[in-house]
């Protein structure tokens, strides 16, 4: 999965994106999970109901929040650098790997609630344990 | 034939063969197997493809036999191990036993969140926490959000779950505002303070991974499912005429086909389907 290049040249961005979730993916089924997300284009608005899946569709920021850098992205958030990995519920709003059980209305209050429950780590850019 | 007790009334001999069975379970790599699968059977509704574990009215299904898949997997160290339950409307406060040093440990320490009391302490060196998720390595908690309290689910908030006589009703999914799985389950909209509900406000008053895809690396996560398996026990008696939903497999042109799973439809990853766990009867017991 990590061998089907996009169709045009990625942004330095979208490539450590790729590279960062490609390596979050190692865990389980979260590589299947993330699929959708890598496929989808961003630009393309997401309604309620349809196959949501994917980045916050152009949902653009760049803050520091907690003494963390959020960035929300084409290719999907990042803190300090490191993808948020986030799913999309019917209603249009998210959960991420750090909130699996409550959500958030946009990208940015997903980030920022992120952050909140991370304590004092940093999300994994490449942990290879469960494979 | 095996009895599931509530955890207030474990014995002493009873909390330490549990925890040293979660232990070695641990040493020997399955209980992380099961962390994963965790992960990997969770799929939002806001996604296409199935949903089994969650946002779906497998919720109950699903975890009922991960549950029995798990006790099956300590029996094997121990066949006389089974998973407590966790009554949250009782035991509701930190000073519960089950948050004591010889059984689950307590809450995490301000600085950090690392829980440093009991066997799943990091320094005791069992319960080493390594996903892939984040990088802390220490099993963490945050008993009812320090920054933003908020308190256990109330047994009048979980009447409005069990009063409910209907299992589940389209969309079959996390939007659905009737039906007894997602009031149980919990998400419904809401205000910061109202927006969880029952099982989900259970994983945010815990804290630590309990909030997330990796919940099973807390053993209170089985505590707590085995009270919610309890539950829907719990509500059959009530509604004896009610049955699961949906019965029969959605038509092509229903959005939620192919995605949500009806009553005679194989469970990803065991084919089993939710019309074979609708009693555990047969299988084991919860204790009166």
């Amino acid at each position: 999965m990590n061998s089907s290049p996009p169709a045009s040249p990625p942004s330095r961005t979208r490539r450590l994106f790729l590279r960062a979730a490609f390596a979050l993916g190692v865990i389980g089924g979260t590589a299947a999970a993330l699929a959708p997300i890598l496929r989808s284009d961003p630009r393309t608005p997401v309604s309620p109901g349809a196959d949501a899946a994917g980045p916050p569709a152009a949902e653009h920021f760049d803050e520091m929040y907690g003494g963390r850098r959020i960035q929300g992205t084409d290719a999907g958030v990042l803190v300090d650098g490191r993808p948020l990995h986030m799913m999309r519920r019917a209603d249009g709003s998210y959960v991420s790997v750090v909130n699996h059980f409550e959500s958030f209305p946009t990208a940015l209050a997903t980030a920022r609630a992120a952050v909140d429950d991370l304590g004092g780590s940093r999300l994994a850019l490449a942990g290879p344990a469960f494979h | 034939m095996h009895i599931r007790k509530n955890q207030r009334n474990l014995t002493s001999a009873e909390k330490k063969r549990f925890v040293t069975t979660l232990l070695e379970l641990k040493r020997q790599g399955g209980y992380d197997d099961f962390v994963r699968q965790h992960v990997r059977y969770y799929r939002a509704d806001g996604d296409g493809g199935p949903r089994t574990g969650h946002m779906a009215p497998t919720f109950l299904p699903w975890h009922r036999k991960y549950l029995l898949e798990f006790e099956r997997a300590l029996q094997r160290i121990d066949p006389k191990v089974t998973v407590p339950y966790w009554d949250w409307t009782t035991d509701n406060t930190p000073a519960a036993s089950l948050w004591s040093e010889d059984f689950l440990g307590g809450d995490g320490r301000s600085s950090d969140g690392q829980v440093t009391t009991g066997a799943f302490a990091y320094a005791a060196g069992n319960w080493t926490i390594n996903d892939g998720v984040l990088e802390r390595k220490f099993l963490v908690r945050a008993f009812g959000r320090p920054t933003s309290p908020i308190a256990l689910p109330t047994k009048n908030e979980l009447a409005w779950a069990m009063n409910e006589p209907v299992y589940d009703a389209a969309p079959w999914d996390s939007t659905v505002t009737r039906g007894f799985r997602n009031r149980l389950e919990g998400w419904t909209a809401g205000s910061d303070r109202t927006r969880w509900r029952n099982h989900n406000r259970v994983h945010r008053w815990v804290g630590g991974q309990m909030l997330g895809a990796t919940a099973p690396h807390d053993p209170v996560f089985w505590l707590h499912h085995s009270f919610v398996d309890l539950l829907w026990d719990r509500w059959q008696q009530k509604h004896p005429k009610a049955t699961y939903l949906p019965r029969r497999k959605l038509d092509d042109d229903d959005p939620q086909s192919g995605r949500a799973i009806s009553l005679d439809e194989p469970m990803p990853p065991w084919r089993t389907k939710p019309s074979e766990v609708l009693s555990h009867r047969a299988l084991y017991r919860y204790e009166a």
